[in-house]
């Protein structure tokens, strides 16, 4: 705890710098894109949210897997908090994604593989959390979540290609990429970075800041627990 | 184990065992699907294969909670978890018992279920085939789900949300078997595909599904 | 210093300015959200535990 209370200042500031440097770069200093206008600019929180909402799940699949083998208390705790964090990023890449579709491709959702896996995992997001919230036990809430995440996990990347299959067929590439990062120009890319790199601080800010509060959560219930019995 | 396979049988047979339910509830959406989006025959004929996918996915989600919770409510799970024969088979056994009861019957009266929705010709075989290969998976992976949420009281809807999002890639694969074969594409990918899902989650969910029910024996 | 001009957004002024209003009111009730709620256990615990403290001061004070 000592540690991550030294750390969580510096963290956060630099990830509050990052983030509002990144998207006042990109929102006022970028010039908008030839095909796409003005709505390039959203790249600058799509991107960035929607890698993040898949990466904290991948965070929350290494923290399930070190509780089901180390049985850390606080991974599992870590997990239970990034949980909220990774589908807030997820919704905003559902919106942004829907929004600046809208002009792109004239309809507020299309089944585009990407975004329809990113519903997919916002689904996963919420049962998750249904699940912690719904048993009461927290060793016994753990281990049944890690369990959750780690079938959840094979059946997400099973569900990435499934989707492929289903929209584009197995070979073809996407003919309309929302992840412009393959091509684009320096003049996006820098600020870009900045905010991929600043939206990661912010997930790793409020995922320490969520730890600490289950682990004294813990401890409170656990303090409690022990005055009944005594 | 087919001792176990054939008490689940049994009771699901009986009256209250729900059998008959889930080709109720088969029905029931099948007939309410055209009261919801019209009774044009082109339309129809478009959507039946995976609205006939849907509903058989939705009646096999509707009989999960019955795998485990009346052994819970009268101690039998526990007996079975310290039994000499392990929890995994169990858990095979009851996916089985679930999918004989449910996958299986609902596959057969689908065809019928298809003249209500105007499925195109080539599309029965399909039909047929791909809700035989892909239903083992949907007791499958219902029978982890079912694991999971053993013994909530209000269990029933956190099991659909835990289930239907792990349900997706064996619907898409089936539905389009289903399209593809009523439109006379080619249907050997997607079938294997569908194939290759059940007989993984029959191979891994077992001891998925075994290590939840150790966790809520406790 | 460059002047400060606000960005030409065209035709597309409704769809960029609501998407980065909507992600930062989300951001925002995330980053509200989960300091309140650190903050209310933080203080639960510290409470709860000064009264331990007391408590037990009590009981030796008594011996």
């Amino acid at each position: 705890m000592s540690l991550s209370g030294a750390v969580l200042p510096w963290v956060t500031a630099l990830a509050v710098a990052m983030v509002v440097g990144g998207l006042i770069w990109g929102f006022f200093f970028t010039p908008n894109d030839f095909r796409q206008g003005a709505t390039v600019k959203i790249i600058y929180i799509h991107v960035p949210a929607a890698i993040m909402g898949s990466g904290t799940w991948f965070m929350m699949l290494a923290a399930s897997l070190v509780w089901v083998i180390r049985r850390h208390h606080v991974s599992a705790l870590a997990a239970k908090a990034a949980a909220p964090v990774g589908m807030v990023f997820t919704l905003i890449g559902l919106f942004t994604g829907a929004v600046w579709g809208q002009p792109m491709w004239g309809t507020w959702w299309e089944w585009d593989p990407r975004l329809t896996a990113f519903l997919i995992l916002f689904l996963f997001y919420l049962g998750y959390m249904a699940l912690w919230a719904a048993v009461e036990n927290p060793d016994t809430a753990a281990d049944l979540t890690a369990v959750l995440c780690l079938v959840g996990t094979v059946f997400a990347v099973i569900s990435r290609y499934a989707i492929l299959f289903w929209n584009q067929g197995l070979h073809q590439g996407a003919s309309l990429s929302m992840d412009a990062e393959e091509n684009v120009a320096d003049v996006f890319a820098y600020p870009l970075w900045i905010c991929i790199i600043g939206f990661g601080l912010l997930f790793i800010c409020l995922v320490l800041l969520r730890t600490r509060t289950e682990i004294r959560a813990r401890r409170l219930s656990a303090l409690i627990a022990q005055e009944r019995m005594a | 184990m087919i001792g176990l396979l054939i008490r689940d049988l049994r009771l699901a047979v009986k009256a209250g065992g729900g059998f008959g339910l889930a080709l109720a509830f088969f029905l029931i959406v099948s007939v309410l699907v055209p009261f919801g989006i019209g009774p044009e025959t082109g339309l129809l004929r478009e959507v039946s294969g995976g609205v006939l996918w849907l509903g058989a996915l939705l009646a096999c989600l509707l009989s999960l909670d019955r795998i485990f919770a009346l052994d819970w409510e009268d101690g039998s799970l526990e007996l079975l978890a310290t039994s000499p024969l392990p929890l995994e088979m169990v858990a095979i056994t009851k996916s089985a018992a679930h999918w004989i009861t449910t996958g299986l019957p609902l596959a057969l009266v689908a065809p019928l279920l298809g003249l209500l929705l105007n499925l195109p010709e080539d599309g029965y075989l399909w039909l047929v085939i791909s809700l035989l290969v892909g239903t083992p998976a949907l007791s499958a992976i219902g029978t982890f789900g079912a694991a999971l949420t053993v013994g909530m009281r209000r269990g029933g809807l956190l099991l659909s949300l835990l289930v239907l999002p792990l349900y997706v890639p064996s619907l898409l694969f089936g539905s389009m078997v289903v399209s593809n074969g009523a439109s006379g594409e080619a249907v050997g990918t997607p079938l294997a595909l569908l194939a290759a899902i059940s007989l993984g989650s029959l191979a891994i969910l077992p001891f998925a599904s075994a290590s939840v029910l150790r966790v809520n024996l406790r | 210093m460059t002047a400060f001009i606000f960005p030409d957004l065209g035709p597309y002024a409704v769809e960029v300015l609501s998407a980065y209003a909507g992600t930062l009111a989300l951001l925002l009730i995330l980053v509200a959200g989960s300091v309140w709620q650190g903050r209310k256990t933080r203080i639960r615990l510290e409470e709860f535990e000064a009264r331990r403290t007391a408590k037990r001061q009590k009981s030796t004070e008594n011996l």
